[in-house]
């Protein structure tokens, strides 16, 4: 991806603390020059990808990492507006949730999410998949310049 | 007493009356018939004595030889009737005796009167020598013959009186027997008819009221006849009619209370169904959403033995050790709980399987496991059943796991073997392992049984219980084979037609 030697933004929405810190450690880990933003809903993503109320200055994401069971807002509703939003659709979304329902999984892709990962239970696991998420997206696939 | 005796003694009675009567009228007629013939007697000699009067005054006349013979010959016949004559009264005896006594002196006086006159001449009496003597003489006989002639004209009016007595008798008699014999008969069919009518229409009551469908009514006669005999029958069979209600109530009753009965358990059961899944829903839902809390608690122990591992003191060191190790064997415990749960909650319909295929791929699964440990194993030809692909795959993977994890110091011989039992294929998995003890061969099926210590063999103790689990959602059973000591040898049986299986509708993970 090209960003111009500016960090990568990802934008994690995720309602558990202890994956935001274990996401935090996994993404520190991997060394990659990345900027890490967490909103802990899908009424906050909505408005932080919109500009809306506290993020009117909010940058356009690189990757979401997106949990499907949210408050407020469905994880499932915000992977819709995004993909549903031509100046979103672009952006790679990824579901990183621990529900493992083939209902779950097929709706995602139907609504083209552009991955889905189970969050492992093992922190080392964890640690590699966030990490190869991160690599595969930001630094493997070519993505289209939107800046 | 039986209306056929009766009826017996009745027709003996007419007889016997029908005979007195006919006996009584015989004798009648008879006493009849012997007065007709004293009658006819008395007649014959009243004719006679005329004869002899007539004959007497032709003496007078013509005084004959002739005539002197007839004479004699008809006193001589007067005399016989006399002699013949069975007198019946006291009084016609006398009359006999008398009528004897002047036919003897007639035959005195006639001797006399031939004496006095001259027989061989040809004159007559009146015109003999001793004419005055001769005269008296005839008188004299004519006389006695009159008085016989009065008399026998007695002994006929007698006679006769007593034939109109007896003939009025007769018909007297025959009226009254008749009568009699009548008003016998009478009585008698009166009486057999009284003793019929009225047990009749007890019975004819009786019947009606049963009829209506009072089964508690009897007839109840004392009477020994044959309608006593029908009524106490009549009874019979409505006491046993009665018994055979009373019995086919209970069976009623019976055949309620199982219904009932029946009733409660299908509800029990489906209560148990129920509850049942209920438990498995739960069990399931615990199991997937302890799965969370304890992901971050495993994490972050683990974070923290990677970020402080050896930083800390020994002691710290340890009991990161003891929480990660701890944290690890939950997870697995609620993985397999979670495996467990879904046989019964994410059963997919049974379909027409090659199980020759299964077993491949629970090989296949087990490739590296397998490989590591050296095993041999064989495999029978497998036939085709009505099973749950992935199940089936699962039952044959944990039991084969199972024959290479429990191993023994030689590397493992694995059979997996298929017998036909007739309506139901008998699997077999057996090893050369280091085997069960027949004591466990029911405890190894429960869930989280182990036999052996974690340091000698990891695992759960799960895979026996999914096993089971499995075999039975498919109509089957799987125990193990105590008799084989080389090892261990599990059987399994399934249906070849796989319609036993209970069906649940499958559900999914709720998501997380």
């Amino acid at each position: 991806m090209r960003t111009n030697g500016r960090p990568i933004r990802i934008l994690l929405v995720e309602d558990n603390p202890g994956d935001i810190e274990l996401t935090k450690v996994a993404l520190e880990e991997n060394k990659l020059n990345n900027n890490l933003h967490v909103v802990m809903d899908g009424e906050e993503a909505s408005d932080y990808l919109y500009r809306r109320g506290n993020y009117t200055d909010a940058p356009r994401p690189d990757l979401i990492l997106l949990d499907l069971n949210l408050p407020r807002k469905d994880g499932r509703q915000v992977l819709e507006e995004i993909k549903s939003d031509p100046d979103l659709s672009d952006i790679p979304v990824v579901i990183l949730t621990t529900s493992a329902a083939d209902e779950d999984i097929l709706r995602a892709y139907q609504l083209h999410v552009n991955c889905y990962v189970r969050k492992p239970l093992d922190l080392d696991q964890f640690v590699k998949v966030v990490q190869s998420i991160e690599s595969f997206w930001l630094s493997i696939v070519e993505l289209p310049d939107r800046e | 007493m039986r209306i056929r005796t009766k009826l017996h003694l009745s027709t003996a009675a007419a007889i016997v009356g029908a005979l007195a009567v006919g006996i009584i009228l015989f004798r009648a007629v008879q006493r009849l018939d012997t007065e007709l013939g004293s009658i006819e007697t008395v007649d014959r000699a009243v004719g006679t004595l005329f004869d002899l009067n007539i004959l007497t005054h032709e003496l007078m006349t013509a005084h004959t030889q002739r005539v002197a013979r007839q004479w004699e010959a008809s006193h001589r016949q007067v005399g016989r009737i006399l002699t013949d004559y069975q007198p019946v009264t006291v009084t016609e005896r006398r009359l006999i005796q008398r009528m004897m006594e002047h036919h003897y002196r007639a035959a005195l006086l006639f001797e006399r009167l031939l004496e006095v006159s001259d027989t061989s001449s040809p004159k007559p009496v009146s015109v003999a020598s001793n004419n005055g003597l001769t005269q008296r003489l005839v008188s004299q006989i004519t006389i006695v013959l009159r008085t016989m002639t009065s008399e026998s004209e007695q002994l006929y009016a007698a006679t006769y009186r007593r034939i109109t007595r007896l003939q009025k008798q007769a018909v007297g008699m025959a009226v009254v027997c008749s009568v009699g014999m009548a008003l016998v008969v009478t009585c008698l069919a009166a009486l057999i008819g009284i003793g019929l009518v009225k047990p009749l229409s007890q019975l004819r009551e009786g019947i009606q009221i049963v009829g209506n469908g009072n089964l508690e009514h009897t007839v109840g006669t004392e009477k020994q006849d044959e309608i006593g005999d029908l009524s106490r029958t009549f009874d019979i069979m409505t006491e046993r009619l009665r018994h055979t209600m009373a019995s086919r109530d209970e069976l009623a009753a019976e055949i309620q209370e199982r219904k009932k009965a029946q009733k409660e358990l299908q509800s029990t059961l489906q209560d148990l169904k129920r509850s049942n899944a209920e438990l498995e829903q739960f069990a399931y839902v615990a199991s997937h959403d302890l799965q969370e809390p304890l992901r971050m608690v495993n994490s972050y122990v683990q974070l923290l033995a990677r970020r402080y591992e050896g930083k800390l003191d020994e002691d710290a060191d340890k009991y990161i050790g003891f929480a990660v190790d701890g944290a690890t064997r939950m997870q697995a415990l609620i993985n397999d709980l979670l495996t467990y749960s879904r046989v019964g909650t994410r059963a997919k319909p049974l379909k027409l399987v090659d199980c020759n295929s299964i077993v491949d791929q629970a090989l296949k699964n087990l490739e590296l496991t397998i490989r590591e440990a050296g095993a041999d194993i064989t495999c029978d030809s497998m036939p085709a059943v009505h099973a749950d692909s992935g199940q089936l795959v699962q039952v044959f993977q944990n039991l084969v796991a199972n024959a290479v994890k429990f191993r023994g110091d030689t590397p493992p011989r694995i059979h997996i073997g298929v017998e036909d039992d007739g309506d139901t294929w008998r699997f077999s998995v057996q090893d050369n392992g280091i085997g069960i003890e027949p004591k466990y061969a029911n405890r190894i099926f429960a869930i989280f049984q182990r036999l052996h210590s974690r340091t000698e063999f990891s695992g759960t103790g799960i895979g026996l219980a999914v096993c089971k689990k499995i075999v039975e959602r498919h109509g089957g059973t799987i125990w193990l084979d105590t008799t084989y000591s080389d090892g261990t040898r599990f059987y399994f049986t399934l249906p070849k037609e796989g319609q036993d299986a209970y069906e649940r509708t499958p559900h999914t993970d709720s998501p997380g």
